[in-house]
């Protein structure tokens, strides 16, 4: 999360709003955040565990979610999806790569 | 066990609306029709990545 802040004004140059989704509380996001030296795109609390279902990515057994990107265009669609297995962590330049192609 | 759909590319990607730090709401689709937007789904805080 750290490596998609270094590079905010890039994906802020090509139109893309940034957010970081897990299931912790907003409180620990927060603490987490600051530990950090601040997160300033928002970092989304979805305690309830219903949009990580629903994006298909619920870990049953951390009661958690894996990992995983989705680059959402204008028009609601997905397009591009990526997960990651154990130790893999999406390379944000590749990210980027991809979200000038949706221009 | 629940099942649960995946998501892929060419999808309608489900809206949804959640809170941030300091209690914002935010949905999805307030940025439809504006800018494209980059989930980043994460394991859990104080993890690398």
């Amino acid at each position: 999360m750290p490596a998609f802040e270094a590079r905010l004004k890039d994906f802020e140059a090509a139109n893309a709003q940034v957010m970081g989704i897990n299931t912790d509380s907003m409180f620990c996001h927060d603490a987490w955040a600051k530990s950090l030296g601040g997160i300033s795109y928002p970092l989304l609390a979805d305690v309830h565990r219903d949009v990580v279902k629903k994006y298909g990515i619920w870990w049953p057994e951390l009661n958690a979610n894996y990992r995983a990107t989705y680059i959402v265009d204008k028009q609601g669609r997905v397009q591009f999806v990526e997960r990651y297995g154990k130790g893999e962590t999406p390379d944000p330049a590749k990210i980027l790569a991809e979200v000038k192609k949706l221009g | 066990m629940t099942t649960q759909a995946e998501i892929k590319v060419g999808d309608e990607a489900p809206d949804f609306k959640l809170t941030s730090v300091g209690g914002k709401e935010h949905t999805l689709n307030e940025f439809r029709g504006k800018k494209n937007v980059l989930l980043l789904f994460y394991v859990l805080d104080w993890t690398p990545g």
